[in-house]
């Protein structure tokens, strides 16, 4: 009947940040735009998308009072709106999958809104917003003139910000990845720890201890390997960790420090904003690299050469020494799990697992263990299926009491889902079989559990 | 030609895609004609007059032709009138708006159902005066145009805890929001339905008339008397604090069948061909009773299409008048034509049996011939005691064989079933404990969330088992039935899957009592 000619995945039309204070009178629209990708647009559509943003957001107050206005779907878009401080706006319009089909001789473009799952979506712009909190703090701190008296200075401000904006989204967009690959990881904000025998672990988790004790300036201290997966997470809160991890992988990795650890910036390390008990303030982040280990230090004031070395003197041997320590237990755990599971592990049809611990945010998986470049073994609406099971991890999480849940599905394409919830922790194993019973899957998935459940990753150490 | 029109074997291939159909809806093509209708054209705009009189009003057969063309023209001048004071008092409106706004009993409704002109003139509200809430459909308007300035249309918007469906279709632009667990393709299917509702009442090319003259026309002229037909499908579920069963027939596409033993409705069905199949122009001859079908009859190579279906029912359940005098009206059923009236005879067969049928006819002159027809059945159907079997099941609280299988499953609480090839739905009365309206919206909102993520167009699913604080829920599609089960929280998967193997062995044995396979010919 059809036939499709060609297939357009998801991609960026345009992503804005807006604040409608900031224009007061007709004829000012443009001030209240802070920032619009692609840049080249003209004027007169800013403003337009814009106006119309407020008008969606106008509209929804109609009925209620929360000012939480998620998503509009369109036939050719969806936009997701995110208010991260009273009156800013984040919106991320989307341009949907599209197919072109031969209908009858003529061309039809056919929309696939429903392919694209708000859930995902709403969670990488969240992190639009997060990342540029980590690196320049809230925007509101920004905008501290009166907003009666000093016109000037406020517009002052306005544009500071606005250019802040700039800078930091234009690069930060050009590294957005691949939008249609984003998938349940994005969404959960969740990171891979690195699976450690608990007595090498707890080398490490005193080591990082040891230096915030010793040295009263440093207020955390974050140790990953290979600048991926995490050792220990400190303090920092979920969100922050996931910006911080993002960002130590955008960090050139600077010259070999070779047999002996070194710092990668000392001249002028960058400042960072960490929300610590509730107070988002702003540190300077140390970072120090020891063969596989990358270690975070984040630090009050601006520190003096003589800090470095200090530093430099104390953790060096010590980490050295547990860096090769943790790469000898990586290798046998990696060379373990290559004899146990043999090579079809990769398979699309092998089962697959995924853990999450919803409060410390780490995860635990499978699907990724081949390099990223595997992850297309499971196909996207099983991926996209998990998205919808999924519980989202909102920046507020107001549930009290976690709820219970088991569930299992099986899609068109004979993949089974099961998915169980308890305790703040969902778990989901995905099997192929399309001749399994309900019985059977329940079977599989309970022997997984109980064989994966036992690493001690994923408990809380 | 549609696809609905053609022979029973293939209703499958209708049918099957029903459940979906809502995801498709639009692209219904616009110039349908079926070759025996008469094109609603020149005198279209008497006969709606008319048709909708009597609807409205259920006065019998005759009305004033002139009388209503006087209204038309009365009409027309109130409308200048009208729109030059709208210009003056939109403080007014804009306070009135604020009225709602700060009211809380009309923002926290469940539901919400809008429908205007593309102009933005008010057409229909759900809850409110809409004449009030003209500043909310100048926004609604405002959104709809901007967004179609791009070549482009709104689907939804979605906010914590309210979202809103969009549809915009032939001048009318209709939104529903809703609190409820209902998708946004749900809500697009109660939209369509009320669309359709709307086309039934004044059929497409009379409603696209009508904008082309005058863009600005206030539409409740002509739907005045008929918001009942609108609210009793827009009632359906919990929002309007009711527990009723029609949302599961609403929410499955589907219909429900008056269990009969096969043998009467065998006999229903040889009484009406009998006596139908020499009647000129009769297209179709329906009976219904308790909101369920009893017998279609059709001409060959037609079928109703079960939205056109579940219209003719809320005809029927909304229209007390019926029970008293046979009535004689135009009908529109715009999934199968939605340009043209046919024409409907619509009686109860006696005072004693609470059975409606429905002949509807081609020629507008039908009316006494219908009748007599209509008399003929009635006696057979008398004759053959079929009357009586149709009361007894009628006097029965429940159907009784399917209470006792239900007691059988003790732990089994409410199902819906659905064969693949009829858009037809079995399913139990509701018991404890659904039978209180907070528990029924429970339960609602679970069929609500299988149905939409078993049909889901991105990702459809064929199983679904989830086990939940209250309850066990099961989703189950196959190549020949879709099943959705609740039961007792308690019970353990090897009960659940021995239960439904159980229910299921029992609906194929008795198949034919809750369903209809064919629907037979004239």
């Amino acid at each position: 009947m059809s036939q499709v000619l060609q297939r357009v995945e998801i991609t960026l039309r345009s992503f804005y940040v807006f604040n409608s204070s900031l224009s007061q009178k007709e004829g000012e629209e443009r001030k209240k735009v802070l920032y619009y990708y692609p840049t080249e647009v003209v004027e007169y559509t800013k403003i337009n998308d814009v106006g119309l943003s407020e008008g969606i957001i106008k509209f929804i107050g109609t009925f209620t009072n929360e000012d939480d206005c998620k998503a509009l779907h369109t036939q050719k878009t969806t936009q997701l709106f995110y208010q991260p401080e009273p009156g800013f706006w984040l919106v991320l319009v989307l341009n949907v999958p599209k197919e072109l089909k031969l209908k009858d001789r003529i061309e039809v473009a056919e929309y696939r809104g429903g392919e694209v799952s708000d859930r995902i979506y709403r969670a990488v712009l969240r992190q639009c917003y997060q990342m540029y909190r980590f690196q320049h703090g809230p925007m509101q701190a920004r905008l501290t003139a009166n907003l009666a008296e000093e016109n000037q200075q406020r517009e002052q401000q306005r544009e500071k910000l606005s250019l802040e904006l700039h800078q930091f989204y234009d690069k930060y967009l050009l590294s957005f990845r691949d939008l249609a690959s984003c998938d349940i990881m994005d969404m959960l904000h969740s990171i891979q720890y690195l699976a450690l025998e608990k007595r090498i672990f707890l080398r490490a988790h005193n080591f990082c201890k040891l230096c915030g004790d010793t040295f009263a300036g440093i207020r955390d201290c974050i140790m990953l390997y290979n600048q991926e997966q995490i050792i220990c997470g400190g303090k920092l809160n979920a969100s922050d960790l996931y910006s911080l991890h993002a960002y130590i992988q955008a960090v050139p990795k600077g010259a070999d420090p070779g047999e002996d650890g070194a710092f990668v910036e000392k001249v002028t390390p960058p400042r960072v904003f960490l929300d610590l008990d509730n107070c988002i303030a702003p540190f300077y982040l140390l970072i120090y690299r020891a063969l596989n280990i990358t270690l975070c230090l984040f630090v009050d004031v601006a520190p003096q050469p003589e800090f470095y070395e200090e530093l430099h003197a104390y953790m060096g041997p010590q980490l050295i020494s547990l860096a090769r320590d943790i790469a000898d237990e990586v290798s046998k755990r990696t060379a373990a799990n290559l004899g146990e599971s043999g090579s079809n592990d990769a398979s699309s049809t092998s089962p697959k697992y995924l853990f999450i611990n919803e409060q410390s945010l780490k995860h635990h998986t499978n699907i990724f263990r081949h390099g990223k470049n595997n992850q297309k073994s499971i196909p996207r609406n099983v991926m996209s299926i998990i998205a919808d099971l999924a519980n989202p991890i909102e920046e507020n999480c107001t549930q009290t009491t976690p709820a219970t849940e088991e569930l299992q599905v099986k899609a068109t394409n004979d993949f089974w889902v099961v998915k169980r919830r308890c305790n703040w922790r969902q778990y989901y194993v995905i099997l192929c079989k399309s001749k399994a019973t309900l019985l059977d899957v329940t079977q599989e998935a309970k022997r997984i559990f109980e064989q994966e459940l036992t690493d001690d990753v994923f408990f809380d150490k | 030609m549609e696809t609905e029109q053609t022979p029973t074997p293939n209703t499958a291939t209708s049918d099957t895609n029903s459940t979906c159909e809502y995801l498709d809806a639009e692209g219904d093509s616009e110039h349908e004609t079926g070759d025996l209708y008469q094109e609603a054209d020149a005198d279209a705009e008497q006969q709606h007059h008319q048709g909708h009189n009597i609807i409205s009003e259920a006065v019998s057969g005759q009305t004033n032709k002139d009388l209503t063309t006087s209204v038309e023209s009365l009409a027309l001048s109130t409308s200048t009138s009208a729109k030059t004071e709208d210009s003056v008092s939109t403080n007014a409106v804009e306070e009135d708006l604020d009225d709602y706004q700060h009211d809380s009993v009309w923002r926290g409704q469940k539901k919400h159902i809008f429908i205007l002109s593309e102009a933005g003139k008010p057409i229909y509200s759900l809850h409110g005066n809409e004449d009030k809430l003209a500043a909310l459909f100048g926004v609604i308007q405002v959104l709809v145009s901007i967004v179609q300035r791009d070549q482009d249309g709104i689907i939804s918007i979605h906010a914590g805890g309210i979202k809103f469906a969009f549809m915009h279709r032939n001048s009318l632009i209709l939104v529903a929001a809703s609190r409820t667990n209902m998708s946004i393709q749900q809500l697009q299917l109660q939209l369509s339905d009320v669309y359709y509702q709307i086309l039934s009442l004044l059929t497409h090319s009379h409603l696209s008339k009508t904008f082309e003259r005058r863009k600005n026309f206030d539409l409740r002229r002509s739907l005045a008397g008929s918001e009942r037909l609108i609210f009793n499908l827009l009632a359906n579920d919990s929002s309007n604090a009711r527990v009723s069963s029609n949302i599961f027939t609403f929410l499955t596409n589907s219909i429900r069948v008056f269990p009969l033993p096969t043998a009467v409705r065998s006999n229903i069905i040889s009484a009406i061909q009998s006596n139908c199949s020499k009647v000129k122009d009769l297209v179709f001859a329906v009976l219904i009773a308790d909101n369920k079908l009893i017998a279609l009859v059709r001409m060959k190579k037609y079928s109703i299409h079960p939205s056109d279906l579940r219209l003719i029912f809320n005809l029927i359940e909304c229209t007390e008048s019926f029970k008293n005098s046979p009535h004689w009206l135009p009908i529109c059923l715009p999934k199968f034509n939605m340009n043209g009236f046919w024409h409907a005879h619509i009686s109860y067969l006696t005072n004693d049996c609470p059975a409606c049928l429905l002949l509807i006819s081609v020629d507008k002159n039908a009316s006494d011939i219908m009748q007599s027809v209509k008399m003929r059945i009635t006696e057979k159907l008398e004759r053959s005691q079929c009357l009586q079997a149709i009361n007894e099941e009628l006097q029965e609280p429940h159907n009784a064989k399917l209470y006792q299988q239900m007691l059988s499953m003790p732990e089994l609480r409410h199902f819906l079933y659905k064969p693949k090839a009829t858009a037809q739905l079995l399913f139990p009365m509701l018991r404890h404990p659904y039978k209180t309206l907070s528990e029924f919206e429970r339960l609602e909102a679970i069929y609500c969330s299988l149905l939409h993520r078993i049909h889901n167009q991105s990702r459809p699913l064929k199983l679904i088992y989830e086990l939940r604080d209250r309850e066990v829920i099961l989703a189950w599609v196959t190549a020949t039935y879709e099943l959705y089960a609740v039961f007792e929280s308690i019970v353990d998967k090897a009960t659940v899957i021995k239960y439904v193997d159980k229910l299921i062995k029992w609906i194929e044995k008795e198949y034919d009592v809750y369903f209809i396979r064919n629907h037979a010919t004239f």
